[in-house]
């Protein structure tokens, strides 16, 4: 049994795990249906972890060193995120919308090159493994974040959602990743430091993790100001995490830097 | 008349006063940066005018170098945004911290902001980066900024340079003479003539191509891509009597042989991946030897505030070490911000008093 095989596990169980998070979502209330589609998840969430776990002993170094690994990474990052917001902000409703974006996000992975490869000089540090999670865990909270701004944004009826529950669901997620997101930047800044000799070069992966650390700043000081009603804060944390794509994955395709391997 | 106007202008001044130190000011400057920073990842920076008006035109080129988006994270009027919102940053923080009871993570986090400017523009105006270029048992006491040489006060003398790579068994050409019984096994650097033992042959690799592909129209060859799915090298043969070029492909090894060449030639082509660069290098006081160390990739020397980094390398013989001394007094100031900062941000967010209470209530 390989990293493949726990893999495909783990997709199967979140993939079947649709169909209770679907009856949630068109059900007004279904406790034990929440049940099944969170014990789907959980089981699926392990096989994932064991799948990292065999990576990672593989490849001797933490697997998030390129896009296949991160992309699976996130994934597993996603899922933390979605069962925590499902305990913590009661989310079940949104639960069928993360799991197509996980199992979208996963198909992608699918897609790169999986080969194993070595580690190249710069990648081989202690603060791969601190600057990468904390980098993720953020971009995971702003991906719950996201799904809930969209949930807003879109004509859902009123039995579905509650758009106080939504906006603090966007809330409360984006004040769970933004201190992640700067530990995740600072930690990248000392690693920098370390290995380029300067902390900041204006590359444009750092430019434009700067940018949606702004964003998510803008967000959290916008909701102190008058006149800025939830849909507006919405927009912005739609907004958000369209710039955590772009730093993401945007970047290495368009835009070449110190980050190019990434 | 000239009463009236200078009542009016204190009493702009006195309203520019009251905006200083508000978020309204935060949120207006934030709108600004954010679109200034996105033009300044897609612009390339510092880059040479010819550059620019190949890529973007003339039109365009002058545009930027009048808005100075060529260097727009250095230019005066990105500084001056910064200043502003430093200076709001701290101004916000002492209005509130006067007005209303904050938590010591909110006074934290925003001196902090206030300090990673300040170390930031330290950074900017007062570091010193610079390229040393040492050969194998050169020593350098001195380097070059801008056009002046400043002492370092000790010694830095490169002992040895190693280049560590994955695979042991490096790519090799494999060379039948038509006399001799047993093929010679080369390892090989691209351009550099080696002679074939037992005859008057010299051979040199003069290129290396990961993925052959050859265009019919063009009669050219090309690379497919950048993995190595057909690699090929172009083998240059001479000798008295005879001069050519041939490609010789990894995975087809007899493809190029034929009879009115008996030379055969096999090429064992195997992925160079560095593993470290290493330079081996000595600090000397006086001509003692005070310290020795091993710069590498993440692993930097740092003596008597100057830190060296490794930067370069001779990539054909492996006997000179490109190194980067850095000097900058803003690191640490940057440093502290980020320990405040991350402190600040876990008490203010994670552990903040009223959303304690308000989750005990829920419960």
């Amino acid at each position: 049994m390989n990293e493949y095989f726990f893999l495909s596990i783990a997709f199967a169980f979140y993939l079947i795990s649709l169909i209770p998070q679907a009856f949630v979502f068109f059900k007004k209330s279904a406790p034990r249906l929440e049940g099944w589609a969170r014990a789907l998840v959980v089981v699926g969430l392990l096989t994932q972890t064991a799948a990292l776990a065999i990576r990672w002993k593989v490849t001797g170094h933490a697997p998030c060193t390129n896009m296949y690994e991160s992309l699976v990474f996130f994934s597993w990052t996603f899922m933390i995120a979605y069962l925590w917001a499902d305990l913590a902000l009661k989310i079940s409703r949104l639960g069928f919308f993360i799991q197509v974006c996980n199992l979208a996000v996963l198909m992608y992975a699918f897609s790169h090159d999986a080969a194993v490869k070595p580690l190249m000089p710069a990648l081989q540090s202690n603060w791969l493994v601190l600057h990468i999670s904390t980098c993720f865990f953020s971009y995971a909270a702003f991906a719950v974040s996201f799904i809930a701004s969209l949930a807003y944004l879109l004509p859902f009826k009123k039995k579905h959602f509650s758009r106080e529950q939504l906006d603090q669901v966007i809330y409360k997620s984006i004040l769970f990743g933004f201190p992640l997101l700067t530990l995740g930047v600072a930690s990248g800044a000392v690693w920098a430091n370390e290995a380029w000799g300067a902390y900041w070069s204006w590359d444009p992966k750092e430019t434009w993790a700067l940018v949606t650390w702004m964003i998510y700043a803008l967000y959290l000081h916008l909701r102190l100001l008058k006149g800025w009603s939830e849909k507006k804060l919405a927009w912005v944390a739609l907004v958000g995490f369209l710039c955590v794509i772009f730093t993401y994955i945007g970047v290495n395709l368009f835009l070449s830097g110190l980050h190019s391997y990434a | 008349m000239p009463l009236r106007a200078l009542k009016k202008s204190v009493t702009l001044l006195r309203k520019f006063g009251a905006f200083i130190p508000s978020v309204r000011l935060t949120a207006i400057l934030l709108f600004i940066l954010i679109p200034v920073a996105i033009l300044g990842s897609l612009i390339p920076q510092g880059r040479e005018y010819a550059e620019y008006a190949e890529k973007f035109g003339f039109k365009w080129t002058a545009l930027f170098y009048q808005l100075q988006l060529n260097a727009v994270f250095l230019s005066p009027w990105f500084l001056f945004l910064i200043v502003l919102l430093s200076a709001n940053i701290l101004g916000c923080l002492i209005v509130s911290v006067l007005k209303k009871k904050r938590t010591f993570g909110f006074v934290l986090v925003h001196l902090s902001l206030v300090l990673l400017i300040a170390g930031g523009l330290m950074s900017a105006t007062l570091r010193i980066k610079e390229g040393i270029k040492l050969n194998e048992g050169e020593s350098a006491s001195s380097f070059t900024h801008d056009g002046k040489t400043v002492p370092l006060g000790f010694e830095i003398r490169l002992k040895d340079f190693e280049l560590q790579r994955y695979n042991e068994s490096p790519e090799k050409l494999v060379i039948a003479m038509p006399e001799t019984k047993k093929p010679l096994e080369f390892r090989f650097r691209k351009d550099i003539w080696t002679a074939i033992p037992g005859s008057d042959y010299q051979f040199r690799v003069e290129r290396f191509v990961p993925d052959f592909r050859f265009d019919m129209e063009s009669r050219e060859v090309y690379s497919a891509s950048g993995e190595p799915r057909n690699p090929a090298i172009l083998v240059h043969l001479q000798s008295k009597a005879e001069d050519y070029t041939e490609w010789v492909f990894s995975n087809f090894s007899d493809f190029h042989m034929t009879q009115e060449r008996p030379i055969g030639l096999q090429y064992l082509w195997a992925q160079d991946i560095p593993k470290a660069f290493i330079s081996h290098v000595e600090i000397l006081e006086k001509g003692k030897v005070i310290r020795e160390q091993a710069i590498r990739v993440n692993h930097p020397l740092r003596y008597k505030g100057y830190s060296f980094y490794q930067s370069s390398y001779d990539s054909i013989e492996e006997k000179w070490s490109g190194l980067e001394v850095v000097q900058d007094p803003g690191t640490a100031v940057v440093f502290l911000s980020i320990v405040m900062i991350m402190l600040g941000m876990t008490q203010n967010i994670y552990f903040h008093p009223s959303r304690i209470k308000n989750r005990k209530l829920e419960e």
